[in-house]
């Protein structure tokens, strides 16, 4: 069987690969790490701790307007523009969370919901911060690191954002795999048993909150950098809902979910968007819908259940 | 006179207009063992449910070694010592044994909030966890999903969270409930070779499981405490015999 350790390889050899492979299509490239990390964040909510909800373009959203503003109005330094965004989505995540985590289920996603629309109307309201309804304009990063100034081939954005991916799934893993993580499942599993073994279950849920929150709000302030501009649907209810898609398409609670869901996403939308400009929405839906029967937990639920078949067949 | 390990003073609980729970006295000492006995719906669950914090009495006060805990919420008390068991197996189903015992050990240590994954720290818990199986002989399953397992399997991890908390007062609802009669023996057994020091309030229809195992036995008949004492005097007890050991043992 091939180890985590080799598949977690294998993902960042792929990021680094990317640009070689299809030296064309590094905007692309640039958008599917993007919403890798978004959907990588909204997996720890989802799959990890079993909470469903459709607000997380919220986070998404401030850490891109964050991120936005202090370029804008501070210091187009993109490194410090992501702390900005991540903090700042953190911050949303702290309050979000600890009023959200009173309910569950369906009222935990119709307050999630709400959370979108309410952020969306303040940054629409706000229009001398964040320009409303035309979008953040005006921003002009600096370098990454001073040393590397964004270029039209695209290829300092994408370097950007699939380093800032890796890291982030490297953050990620460590969550996932140390105690915190497990208990976090264990509170997806059984809530009720948690608190009987001594497991302070709102605290928990609260800091995975608060982490998730930050690492949407990174995906944020990247959008808004490479982007040099954020548009008011970031904080969009349907946004939120390609998030989810495109981690459920993966696999949710499943360490790679994301990170194969959210390319797939990208890349069908474009192609299909290519191919036939006038119903690509309805050829995406049916590919989606084929995708949900075929493989019910997710691509990579499908994958490891055909490698386990596999290896039953040889043993 | 030492003080109790657990006193409750007049606890009740009411469900709307029924109260399930009346006034009931009842103190624990370190290492005793002692029987909960009574008909169906004699309010012995919810007895249990109050004092591990799963429900806040609406009347009375529980000390443990004589500090008030009865606002405390179930987590912390968990923390101060009190285990239980669930009449209905709890588990963490798709998890393997393995894993449910961990997520135990793991909070009774107070590293279940670390953010990095730690080699030494999770050879700790495993080495904890492989100590358990040992004890509880679930050798042979650990690495197996919980709901795949034979109930009195289950039943035997279930046993094994609690006492992966290393409680000072351990709360058993019916351990051996479901399953078949092969496999009683096996909990039982279990169950007689916990820590001498720990305090074992245990819920049982069995009543040769009863006597065979408690040194006191409480009678709580319609939410109030009916006759307690020894098995001797319980089982002489002519109320009781009418009431309870007239009935058929098992509900």
């Amino acid at each position: 069987m091939i180890s985590t350790r080799a598949l977690d390889g294998l993902v960042l050899a792929a990021l680094a690969a990317f640009p070689m492979v299809a030296p064309g299509y590094l905007d692309l490239g640039t958008r599917m790490a993007i919403l890798a990390l978004c959907a990588l964040s909204l997996d720890l909510l989802v799959g990890y701790c079993g909470l469903v909800t459709l607000g997380h373009a919220a986070f998404f959203g401030v850490g891109a307007y964050a991120a936005g503003i202090f370029a804008v109005r501070a210091w187009a330094e993109p490194l410090a523009g992501l702390v900005v965004g991540g903090l700042a989505a953190a911050l949303l995540g702290l309050v979000a969370g600890s009023v959200l985590l009173r309910s569950r289920r369906l009222t935990l996603i119709m307050l999630s919901l709400a959370t979108v629309l309410v952020v969306q109307e303040a940054a629409n309201r706000a229009a001398w911060l964040t320009g409303g309804a035309d979008g953040l304009q005006g921003i002009v990063m600096g370098p990454v690191a001073g040393a590397f100034p964004f270029d039209l081939s695209g290829r300092v954005s994408y370097t950007y954002a699939a380093l800032v991916l890796a890291v982030s799934f490297l953050v990620f893993c460590a969550v996932i795999d140390s105690t915190f993580g497990r208990s976090l499942v264990g509170i997806r599993e059984n809530e009720g048993r948690m608190h009987a073994i001594g497991a302070p279950v709102d605290v928990r849920l609260r800091a995975a909150f608060v982490i998730s929150a930050a690492l949407a709000g990174v995906a944020g302030a990247l959008q808004a950098q490479v982007a040099e501009f954020v548009a008011l649907n970031a904080v969009g209810v349907e946004f939120s809902g390609e998030i989810l898609i495109m981690l459920i398409l993966g696999g949710a609670g499943r360490r790679y979910g994301a990170l194969v869901g959210a390319p797939l996403y990208v890349f069908m939308q474009d192609y299909l968007a290519r191919e036939d400009p006038t119903y690509w929405h309805l050829w995406l839906g049916l590919m989606l819908l084929a995708i949900v029967f075929l493989a019910p937990g997710g691509l990579t639920a499908w994958t490891s259940g055909l490698a386990r078949r596999m290896r039953r067949a040889h043993a | 006179m030492p003080e109790p390990l657990l006193e409750l003073g007049g606890v009740s609980r009411r469900f709307g207009s029924l109260e399930v729970v009346r006034h009931v006295d009842l103190s624990l000492e370190r290492g005793e063992r002692r029987a909960l006995v009574g008909p169906n719906g004699a309010g012995k669950t919810t007895l249990i449910n109050l004092i591990s914090g799963r429900l806040p009495p609406s009347g009375g006060r529980i000390w443990m070694r004589g500090r008030d805990v009865t606002a405390m919420r179930e987590a912390r008390r968990v923390k101060a010592g009190i285990g239980r068991t669930f009449q209905v197996t709890s588990l963490f189903r798709r998890l393997a044994i393995e894993e449910n015992l961990a997520l135990a050990v793991a909070e009774h240590l107070g590293v279940a909030g670390r953010l990095r994954p730690d080699r030494a720290l999770r050879s700790r818990i495993d080495a904890r966890v492989a100590e358990i199986t040992a004890m509880l002989h679930l050798d042979d399953y650990v690495t197996r999903p919980v709901e795949v397992l034979p109930y009195g399997i289950q039943r035997m991890v279930e046993l094994g969270i609690a006492l992966a908390l290393e409680p000072s007062i351990l709360l058993l609802d019916e351990p051996a409930a479901g399953v078949p009669r092969a496999d009683v023996g096996l909990i039982f057994e279990a169950v007689d070779r916990l820590p001498k020091e720990l305090a074992v309030l245990l819920i049982e229809h069995d009543i040769d499981v009863v006597f065979r195992f408690a040194r006191r036995v409480t009678v709580l008949v319609a939410g109030e405490i009916y006759a307690e004492g020894t098995p001797h005097e319980i089982s002489d007890h002519p109320g009781v015999r009418a009431l309870y050991l007239g009935e058929a043992p098992r509900g």
